[in-house]
């Protein structure tokens, strides 16, 4: 407010210099759009004027300025007086709005002191009633003390009283663990004997169980040897029975028979021959596998298989081989 | 447990078949072949058969026939027997022949190219592995048809028993002719079959103790001709003979070296004490080999010419000794039985065939002089003169039949037994040739 009044000149002139500019703004911009239109032609109008009356002219112009800054004077003093009574009635305000400051403040310092007095009287209360708290207290303490002399009292008893009657119970319980344990001296040696029993049952079982597995081992090997001849059953007993054993003497025997070894013959031979046979014992076909012989060895090795074509055939079908590694070995 | 046991050697047996018939499928069953047969391989030697207009010229069969059979080794089969007659290897029937039952089968073929000269092919069978093993063509002349059939035994012999025959081989032997007061000695050499007998010397005085060169070309003997005994060589291409030994006492027991260059003989030299000998035949000088007061003769050089064995009664009866050819120290190498003597060398390296005395009879037996072990191979009374042949596969020795003196063979291993050659006269003292 203060700076309103004292520069209230410069605010008119800056304002009124702000209007300007919006208004050549305004008028700038209605030229642009009369750029659009077309120009109407200005003709040019000039006047020939003498001396006299450019005094006059001069004259009546200095009168104009003189009229001018009386009038700028005027209107100066009074908007001066205008601010002054502004100011006047400022400093009325002030003083007013400063005497409603004080009487508020007295207002503030009463409420202050109610306030107080409000709580000093609070805190005696809270005084008054801690005395009485504290009292009560120390009543309640030697009311409890007394309760723990009785309790502690009490409880000795209580004690005395359990001892007393653990005693006897320990006394009971020695007694009847010695008949308990004479009772289970009693079972224990039932109890053994019948583990004992058991045992030797177990084991009488256990044995059997095993002769059963070694039996139950026995029939799946033979099914599985059954199984493996597909279906020839016989075999397992063919070789038990040592036809296997007689098959390859039988077979031995008629090569020897059949073999005449000749003079040749290398004093350390030994020859493997393959010989395959079919069912019948026909053999069929011969080839030499590791030979140390001679022609004429190898030629009568190969008749004396020939010669024993057809080969003995098993006892039990089961057994035939087909294919045979016979080893021409004569002991030295 | 007896129980358990059995359990456990049954799982054993099961588990072991088990194993054995698994692999059975992919396994071969083992066959072991140790023995053999010692009998004749069965033979059908079939007539051949001559391709021309007249009677055939010669019966080749009959004399490999005879020579197989003298092997001991072969079994041939009579004509009556041969139902099946092929002459042709194109249409040969093996499954026939086997039915007949001989393993091997001869075929023969020839024609007359020219006057008394022929062209002859023999096919051998086998008709247990069913197939030709020989084709074998000769061309042959009217003056050689017996030995051409020997040669082709010769043929047939080394192709199937592995070893060469001997039928074309011959032997030298003393035979004696005419009665009490008229007797006369033969040195006679005949074919290995008697045949072809072609008499060498002939001598009013005894002839004794033939050998032959190691080349077969020549012959030495011991002859009495003079009264003294004398040991001459001769060669039988042109009969010329030489006395290489004519010493005071007993010249005797002529063998050549094996490489011809020596003869060891037994010599007394007048001292009535028999020692053996060795004569270097270009200079005459002998060497004294062994030096007893007991009697060293019959002297026989070993297969490699490094050692000579001969017969001593240094022990008190004749046995065999072994001696090296320079002399020293000799090693008795027979030892069974009481009477052991005239030692003959085999080509086999380790046996001798000798005059072996069991039970108070004379018979041939061939004693091993690596190992001492002896085998009897004739069981007569009067075997004497063992010579083996040059394979080393028969032993032809001396015997007596009817009072007279005949030839035999049998097998140096004792597989066969004697046959006896025919007889000629009154024959002693045979000695096989080496091979030609």
């Amino acid at each position: 407010m203060k700076f309103i009044k004292e520069n209230w000149s410069a605010i008119i002139f800056t304002t009124l210099v702000h209007v300007v500019v919006l208004a050549l703004f305004a008028v700038n911009i209605n030229f642009e759009r009369q750029v659009v239109k077309p120009a109407t032609p200005v003709a040019v109008q000039a006047k020939i004027i003498n001396g006299a009356a450019i005094d006059a002219e001069i004259k009546r112009q200095e009168k104009l300025e003189q009229n001018k800054l009386d009038a700028e004077m005027k209107r100066q003093k009074d908007l001066e007086d205008k601010v002054l009574q502004a100011k006047k009635q400022r400093e009325i305000e002030e003083k007013r709005l400063s005497d409603l400051e004080v009487e508020r403040k007295q207002q503030e310092l009463d409420a202050e002191k109610r306030q107080q007095e409000l709580a000093e009287k609070e805190k005696q209360a809270k005084l008054d009633a801690q005395k009485k708290s504290d009292a009560e207290k120390k009543k309640l303490a030697e009311l409890e003390k007394k309760r723990k002399v009785e309790e502690t009292r009490l409880e000795n008893i209580k004690k005395e009283q359990e001892a007393t009657k653990k005693k006897a119970a320990e006394e009971e319980s020695k007694r009847v663990a010695a008949a308990a344990a004479k009772k289970k001296a009693e079972e224990e040696a039932k109890k053994k004997a019948a583990e004992l029993a058991a045992i030797k049952e177990k084991e009488a079982e256990a044995k059997r169980l095993a002769e059963e597995k070694e039996a139950a081992r026995i029939a799946a090997l033979q099914a599985d040897l059954a199984a493996a001849m597909e279906g020839e059953e016989s075999f397992n007993q063919a070789v038990n029975s040592g036809a296997m054993n007689r098959y390859v003497l039988a077979i031995s025997q008629t090569i020897e028979r059949n073999w005449r070894k000749p003079p040749s013959a290398p004093s350390n031979l030994k020859c493997i021959l393959n010989v395959k046979q079919l069912p019948g014992g026909d053999v069929s076909q011969l080839s030499f596998g590791a030979c140390n012989a001679d022609d004429v060895t190898k030629a009568s090795i190969e008749k004396a298989v020939f010669r024993a074509s057809p080969l003995p055939e098993p006892e039990d079908p089961s057994i035939f081989a087909r294919d045979l590694e016979v080893i021409f070995e004569p002991e030295s | 447990m007896k129980t358990t046991k059995s359990n456990v050697f049954k799982i054993v047996l099961l588990s072991f078949a088990f194993s054995l018939v698994s692999s059975l499928s992919a396994a071969k069953l083992i066959i072991p072949v140790s023995g053999s047969v010692d009998d004749a391989t069965p033979v059908a030697v079939l007539p051949f058969e001559y391709v021309g207009t007249s009677s055939a010229p010669y019966d080749f069969s009959e004399v490999i026939e005879a020579d197989l059979q003298s092997s001991g080794e072969f079994d041939p089969m009579s004509r009556a027997d041969m139902v099946v007659k092929p002459n042709d290897g194109a249409i040969f029937n093996y499954g026939d022949w086997r039915l007949l039952g001989a393993d091997v089968v001869i075929t023969g073929k020839y024609f007359e190219t020219s006057s008394g000269q022929y062209n002859l092919v023999m096919d051998v069978f086998d008709t247990v592995r069913t197939k030709k093993i020989i084709t074998y063509s000769l061309p042959v002349n009217s003056q050689n048809l017996r030995a051409s059939a020997h040669h082709l035994s010769d043929v047939i012999y080394e192709k199937l028993t592995g070893i060469k025959g001997i039928f074309s081989t011959r032997v030298v032997y003393i035979n004696v002719v005419g009665g009490f007061n008229n007797k006369t000695y033969e040195l006679i050499v005949s074919d290995v079959d008697g045949e072809n007998q072609a008499v060498v010397a002939r001598s009013r005085a005894p002839l004794m103790s033939p050998a032959w060169s190691p080349d077969g070309r020549q012959l030495a003997y011991v002859s009495f001709e003079s009264d003294n005994s004398e040991i001459f060589v001769q060669d039988l291409s042109t009969g010329s003979r030489r006395s290489v030994s004519n010493k005071d006492g007993v010249n005797s027991s002529p063998a050549f070296s094996p490489d011809g260059k020596s003869l060891a003989v037994t010599l007394s030299r007048g001292t009535g004490n028999l020692d053996v000998y060795v004569m270097d035949l270009a200079s005459g000088r002998v060497k004294r080999i062994t030096d007893s007061r007991a009697i060293d003769t019959e002297a026989n050089w070993s297969e490699d010419g490094q050692s000579i064995f001969f017969t001593s009664d240094r022990a008190g009866q004749p046995q065999i000794y072994k001696v090296s050819k320079n002399g020293g120290t000799a090693k008795r190498v027979s030892f069974v039985g009481k009477y052991n003597a005239r030692p003959r060398v085999s080509v086999d390296g380790k046996n001798l065939a000798v005059v072996h005395v069991d039970e108070g009879a004379y018979q041939i037996a061939m004693v091993n002089y690596k190992n001492g072990q002896i085998l009897s191979l004739t069981d007569g009374s009067l075997d004497e003169a063992p010579s083996v042949s040059p394979n080393g596969r028969i032993v032809i020795y001396a015997t007596t039949r009817d009072g007279k003196g005949v030839l035999a063979t049998v097998a140096a291993d004792g597989r066969s037994k004697p046959t006896y050659l025919p007889a000629v006269g009154d024959v002693r003292e045979p000695a096989w040739s080496p091979f030609r």
